[in-house]
């Protein structure tokens, strides 16, 4: 499919793709108040490894290895969640602005990583990836196939999330956010709690990334730029932290001023470039979220647990 | 109950716990008193596990517990409140004090994932508990408001209600009558008292409320610059002169 | 030997601009992204003056150093007035200061693009030292400027009354309060004295490279790692950080790839707020 319906089958993927990356931070800051500036880097890790996985054999590049889709997203999500332990074990307990710069660094020194370990990644030159079920699927077809699959990922991760954000679970996260003093006078081992949270929401950016290798099917260290975190932060923060459903909206919403941004052309003066005016925007949108809607636009549900 | 033996505890220069030594018994309301900074909620800070102490010893039960974080005293049955309330002000009351009972089988992720059925049969018992300490402190119609829109003395009941959910045997109250009228005072003592002899609860607490203190506490431990004073029944304490001197003097 | 001289000019960019930068962080309560927006502001706006307007090159920095102290203190009351008499806490803080960065690094590439440019300098062939370590004269200007930057700086924080109450501020800013100091006087003058220190810094840093939009950004880390070995608000323990980072970073070229040299920033930031999260010299937290 092409023209409109394929941009906007295009468009509603990639939301899609940062949709799961909010609810990935909304569990993290939303719920826990748990601050995570390093989502690029495990963005990164997912797509990265799910290319290898699921790739087939080739001498420039770690892997490819032939693994089915699904069990690639899996592997994907298993090692950015290893990634998330690794980093997590002795800094979770860390001060949230000390946490702040040091999940920024980890997530600069993955890209780093992939730029450098050319014999792996093939560095910036960047890596094909494969079109899972290509074989199936007729290719006009292929991209609403894609986004079926990109929206069902995105529909059992999010009743997933709910679930648990729901019980008690969830209420101890909520804890946490409002007051960790609260949380540890009644008996809550809040560093564990706060590891376990990064280490699921981590997951959740590694299955984003393996969804959006396996859409874009070309990746370079440039699609990780700390831009892409800033970018979730705003859908999080805007969209109502604490609301998934808040999340995904802002997700949409914030993509489709990112790609809206792309029609200015026609009325920017020549040599504008879009790039500079997005990434102004994105600045100037996470002003005005702190300075005049601290809590996002839709807010939280009022009941914290559900589960009865 | 709990034994404290030659606590010491600096700040910079401060020595804010400075050698003192108590014990609080089985069954009893134990007051703390002491002019302002005297070191009474470095004390407390101490005995739930918020600071390290530079010295001395902490038992409770025979058990030291000076060494512990501060998460695993509450699983002791050693709880305390905060001088200045602490609600969880965007949660519900009854959320506040739902999350409060120690090990919740649903506070596991996979337990919330995949035993849905027995995490709901331990949530409606919670429920009924929460439901009942409402009851009791005679709060049950705030149980959806959110905490942060209550009142001083409703935070302070609602801070003593999350308290109770936790089973507490011993109490640390840090002032809990700052700050509230007195016939919310009047009640909260009613609690205390019902708690103890209902209950067998022991309370150890801090108050600034002469009459107050003189009324529920017995024995009465005064503290001033780090140490401790003096000790005894309400009468001992007002006789005491080391203790009418560092009122008046400081 | 060559990599001791690099990272002796690494650690003097570095040292200079974490004076600025751990200053505002202590004073101001939070870690400001937007720093590294300062940094680009200073180098393009000297660049402006020098290349274009044709200044001599000291007075195309002075003026830039002035240009960029009424920068700062415009956002700051644009900004992070209203914020502070809200009590926004630091992470508020740290994303608005973020939104900044973002948002004056797009202002540079609207204005100037974002095509590579350097001073225009009549070129030099480097200077030869014993070991053969070859040092450009810009270099060399660099080392000399930082030095006397620092001591005026030394000069400043240690005998005017504005920089004592700056430092009395940096120490302990309740009792700063306490004891009649105009916070709100003290936190000005941080903005200017971080002008300063980011318009140097980024000045010595373009001089050394070359203009980019991004080179602010990528000074970011190793800055930050400065200012935390050092411990935050203490502007002496910013210019050792500086130098142990610079040296680090240039050192592990030796035996490492050199695109790994903010990797070493990152893993020095990272141990010290593990095992002494008040840094080398006490201060901070
Ligand atoms: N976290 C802290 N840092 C520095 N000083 C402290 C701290 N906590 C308490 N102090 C000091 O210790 C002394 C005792 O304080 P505190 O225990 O709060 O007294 P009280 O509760 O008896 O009024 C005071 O001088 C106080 O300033
Ligand atoms: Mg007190």
């Amino acid at each position: 499919m092409s023209g409109p319906a394929g941009f906007l089958i295009f468009f509603l993927t990639y939301a899609v793709v940062y949709a799961i990356l909010a609810i990935g931070l909304n569990i993290q800051w939303g719920f826990t108040g748990l601050v995570n500036f390093g989502v690029a880097g495990f963005f990164a890790v997912g797509a990265y490894v799910s290319a290898f996985m699921s790739g087939s054999p080739s001498p420039y590049h770690l892997g490819g290895f032939g693994i089915p889709f699904p069990f690639a997203l899996l592997i994907a999500m298993v090692v950015s969640g290893l990634f998330a332990l690794i980093l997590g074990i002795p800094v979770i307990r860390l001060r949230e602005d000390y946490l702040a710069i040091v999940t920024i660094g980890f997530a600069e020194i993955v890209r780093l990583i992939i730029v450098s370990e050319r014999n792996i990644t093939k560095g910036p030159y960047g890596m094909g990836v494969i079109k899972p079920y290509k074989e199936v699927i007729s290719s006009p077809m292929y991209g609403l196939f894609y986004l079926g699959i990109s929206l069902a990922i995105l529909a059992i991760l999010y009743l997933a999330i709910a679930r648990v954000v729901g019980s008690p679970w969830g209420r101890v996260l909520r804890t946490i956010r409002e007051d960790e003093r609260v949380a540890l006078v009644l008996g809550k081992n809040v560093n564990w709690f706060k590891l376990q949270v990064l280490v699921l929401g981590s997951m959740v950016f590694g299955l984003g990334g393996a969804v959006f290798a396996h859409f874009f099917n070309f990746i370079t260290p440039n699609h990780f730029l700390p831009m892409e975190t800033f970018l979730v932060w705003v859908m999080v923060m805007a969209g109502g932290s604490g609301n998934n459903l808040g999340v995904i909206i802002g997700a949409v919403a914030v993509r489709g001023l990112w790609e809206g941004m792309m029609f200015l052309s026609d009325v920017l003066p020549q040599g504008v470039q879009i790039g500079a005016v997005r990434l102004g925007v994105i600045g100037l949108l996470l002003i005005l979220v702190i300075m005049l809607k601290p809590e996002g636009i839709l807010g939280e549900r009022k009941t914290a647990s559900d589960i009865l | 109950m709990l034994t404290v033996q030659n606590l010491e505890k600096s700040f910079g220069g401060i020595r804010a716990v400075d050698g003192c030594s108590f014990e609080v018994e089985d069954e009893t309301i134990t007051g703390l008193i002491g002019p302002n900074g005297a070191g009474k909620t470095t004390v407390f800070n101490l005995i739930s596990g918020f600071y390290q102490p530079d010295g001395g010893k902490i038992l409770f039960r025979e058990n030291r517990i000076d060494d512990l974080p501060p998460y695993r005293i509450p699983h002791l049955r050693l709880a305390r409140t905060f001088q200045i309330t602490r609600e969880l002000q965007k949660m519900t009351v009854i959320d506040n004090l739902m999350v409060a009972p120690l090990d919740q089988m649903g506070e596991s992720l996979w337990n919330s994932w995949f035993r849905i059925p027995s995490v709901k049969n331990q949530e409606r018992k919670i429920k009924e508990k929460a439901l009942d300490v409402l009851d009791f402190l005679e709060i049950e119609d705030l149980k959806d408001e959110y905490a942060g829109n209550l009142s001083g003395g409703q935070k302070k009941l609602l801070e003593f209600g999350r308290t109770m959910m936790t089973d507490p045997e011993l109490i640390l109250l840090d002032e809990p009558g700052a700050g509230i009228n007195p016939t919310l005072m009047k009640k909260l003592n009613g609690y205390i008292e019902t708690l103890r002899s209902e209950e067998s609860m022991t309370f150890f607490l801090i108050e600034h409320d002469m009459d107050l203190v003189m009324q529920l506490c017995d024995p009465i431990i005064v503290m001033s610059e780090g140490k401790k004073l003096a000790e005894g029944s309400a009468r001992e304490i007002q006789e005491n002169e080391k203790v009418l001197e560092a009122y008046l003097g400081g | 030997m060559q990599l001791l001289a690099n990272g002796i000019i690494m650690g003097a960019i570095i040292s200079v601009g974490a004076v600025g930068l751990t200053l505002v962080s202590r004073i101001l309560h939070f870690f400001y992204f937007g720093y590294a927006g300062m940094l680009v502001f200073g180098a393009y706006f000297t660049l402006t003056f020098f290349n274009f307007v044709e200044l001599p090159l000291v007075v195309s920095l002075l003026l830039s150093i002035g240009l960029l102290a009424a920068l700062a203190i415009a956002i700051d009351r644009l900004t992070f007035k209203s914020l502070r008499s809200r009590g926004t806490g630091p992470f508020g803080m740290m994303v608005v200061g973020i939104g900044l960065e973002l948002l004056l690094r797009s202002s540079v590439r609207l204005i100037w693009g974002s095509d590579v440019m350097r001073f225009e300098l009549p070129i030099k062939r480097a200077l030869v030292f014993p070991f053969d370590v070859r040092i450009t004269t810009n270099q060399l200007i660099i080392i000399g400027a930082s030095l006397l930057l620092m001591y005026l700086l030394h000069l400043f924080l240690d005998m005017t009354k504005i920089g004592k109450a700056m430092r009395a501020t940096a120490d302990n800013i309740e009792l700063a309060k306490v004891k009649g100091i105009d916070t709100e006087k003290v936190i000005m003058w941080t903005w200017g004295l971080a002008a300063i220190s980011a318009g140097a810094a980024g000045f010595f840093l373009a001089l050394d490279t070359r203009l980019v939009p991004i080179m602010g950004w990528k000074l970011l880390l190793p800055l930050f790692a400065a200012v935390i070995l050092g411990g935050v608000g203490n502007p002496y323990g910013a210019v050792v950080g500086g130098m142990v980072i610079g040296l680090s970073q240039e050192i592990s070229a030796g035996f490492m790839a050199p695109s790994y040299k903010p990797a070493v920033a990152f893993v020095i930031m990272t141990l010290t707020l593990l095992v002494k999260p008040s840094g080398l010299f006490g201060r901070g937290g």
